[in-house]
């Protein structure tokens, strides 16, 4: 016997792949962690400590006009270079809390 | 990651401080000169003063309000007052009546505009003074 509503009924749609399967990105990228971050700051305070070098290098050499810009340079390189310290010091930390983690 | 918009602040007082460094070397002068019947332009010495304005950078940021980038010295003025005349005979550069034109410059308002100078570079230095020590205060708050 046949049922004619179950004629009308759409058959069944096929599978379709996850979409956020095929979104994730392939593998990661794992060298855009926490080493470029860390290698972009180390460029940055690279430029600052150019900086201070130079501006003590025109004090030796006579062709500073102002202490107080030497004074400035040399500090923005010291901070600079404290804050990339303190950064890779809680980056550190955090590596060894993972080391020490129990399976 | 650019570090430069860090420090803007300690590079505005380095510019105030420039800029107050050029008003004492000004001042200086004046006082220096105070007795100079001679200068470049021909007559007696007048004093100097500077003329400051402030330095503002591309509009950024919140509101997009120009940034702020301290102050810098535009232009240097003479003096255009009265130059005070004192009967010398015997100077050489004494007119017909012996009469000496000297500088318009007044040793006490010098002075008191190099007190200021000294106060205001004193000001800026200790903005920037603060602001380090800010920073270092903020710089605490990694440590563990």
């Amino acid at each position: 016997m046949t049922v004619p509503s179950l004629g009308t009924m759409s058959p069944l749609a096929p599978l379709a792949p996850l979409p956020s399967l095929a979104a994730r990105p392939s593998a990661a990228t794992p060298a855009d962690g926490f080493g470029r971050v860390l290698q972009g700051l180390l460029a940055e305070n690279g430029a600052a400590q150019a900086t201070a070098d130079e501006a003590v290098r025109a004090v030796a050499t006579g062709e500073a006009q102002d202490l107080h810009t030497v004074s400035l340079a040399v500090a923005k390189a010291d901070l600079s270079f404290r804050l990339i310290l303190e950064l890779r010091n809680r980056l550190a930390d955090a590596v060894s809390e993972v080391t020490r983690m129990q399976v | 990651m650019p570090f430069r918009d860090l420090f803007t602040a300690s590079g505005i007082s380095g510019s105030g401080m420039s800029a107050e460094r050029l008003r004492m070397e000004v001042i200086a002068n004046n006082i220096a000169n105070a007795h100079s019947t001679r200068s470049a332009n021909g007559g007696p010495y007048r004093r100097q003063d500077v003329v400051f304005a402030e330095v503002l950078g591309k509009a950024t940021g919140p509101g997009n309000l120009p940034g702020l980038l301290g102050v810098e010295a535009v232009e240097r003025i003479e003096d255009p007052s009265d130059l005070p005349v004192i009967h010398s005979p015997g100077h050489p550069d004494a007119d017909a009546n012996g009469n000496v034109r000297m500088p318009n410059v007044s040793l006490p308002t010098e002075m008191v505009n190099l007190l200021t100078a000294a106060r205001a570079y004193e000001a800026n230095l200790k903005a920037a003074q603060t602001f380090r020590q800010m920073n270092e205060q903020a710089l605490t708050l990694l440590r563990s």
